[in-house]
């Protein structure tokens, strides 16, 4: 056993701290949690400053609300839904509206084209780099609802009934949307590997 | 029963993201795995979903900065001590 290794996150015993008004309690509540809400805003709002702001303001919430947090969700879930909604004000700020063709197009995409076998250990074969680039555009040109689903569900590891709490939405709404978002991101790595195989054997 | 491989493939697109997930219920689960092992294309889908979940899972995180970090503590931090002085005052 690790001897050095720093003791277990203890979720209750963090809440009672924060309840108490203990102010090294906010600091461990932002040291274990930013690193996610962080991935959460920036994949939702795009740019790392705006991100930052997300995750402030999430946080200064937080600690001045923890009073009213009944234990319900898990403390990590409620943290999300408040980095969530903080990010899609300040999205829908930016753009009014959500244009109705984009979502109908995404819809017909997400049908699989490119069905043949990626290499056994997809790292392996291509170059990582331009690999992570691929990955990178892919999921920033999925439309939002749908990347919002696959980072928090698939990223993030929250389950489907976390995931969908975040978001708002049924726990069947979250898997439409998850289906979807899976869909459309393995078409675009499937062309990916088709053309590096491609590039390979030529 | 007369539906066309390529129809019956189609309807159990929808149930691979279940399976994977371990909700798809128990009968679908063994009437889907008796398709996938006569079914090269919806096996082929299947792995390349697991292995698109996977990449993402494992370099798909977008990393907080370290300054980011230490800026965000010490907002919260002042934030919290005005807060705690103007209820004391
Ligand atoms: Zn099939």
């Amino acid at each position: 056993m690790a001897a050095n290794s720093p003791p277990a996150f203890d979720e209750q015993t963090l809440l009672h701290a924060l309840q108490q008004g203990d102010r090294r309690a906010c600091d461990e509540l932002v040291r274990h949690y930013a690193p996610r809400l962080y991935n959460v805003a920036l994949r939702l709002v795009g740019r790392p400053d705006e991100a930052e702001d997300v995750l402030q303001e999430t946080f200064i919430a937080a600690c001045q609300k923890i009073k009213q947090f009944k234990g319900k969700a898990r403390l990590g879930t409620w943290l999300y839904r408040i980095a969530t909604n903080n990010g899609l004000m300040r999205l829908r700020r930016r753009t009014p509206a959500i244009s109705l063709d984009e979502l109908a197009e995404s819809w017909e995409e997400a049908e699989p084209h490119i069905v043949q076998p990626w290499p056994e250990d997809p790292e392996k074969a291509v170059d990582m780099a331009e690999l992570r680039a691929v990955m990178e555009e892919a999921i920033r040109t999925l439309p939002e609802s749908l990347r919002m689903a696959f980072v928090l569900r698939d990223i993030e590891g929250l389950s489907t009934q976390e995931a969908a709490e975040v978001l708002g939405i049924s726990p069947g709404a979250l898997k439409v949307r998850l289906h979807r978002a899976r869909l459309l991101l393995r078409e675009r790595l499937a062309e990916y590997f088709a053309s590096a195989q491609e590039e390979g054997t030529r | 029963m007369s539906v066309s491989r390529a129809e019956a493939c189609r309807r159990w697109l929808n149930a691979l993201c279940e399976y994977m997930d371990g909700e798809l219920d128990e009968e679908l689960c063994a009437e889907l795995e008796r398709h996938l092992a006569e079914c090269a294309p919806c096996t082929t889908m299947l792995e390349t979903m697991r292995h698109t979940v996977a990449l993402y899972r494992r370099w798909g995180r977008a990393e907080l900065p370290e300054e980011m970090l230490q800026r965000l503590k010490s907002i919260v931090h002042s934030h919290l001590s005005s807060d705690t002085e103007a209820s004391t005052a």
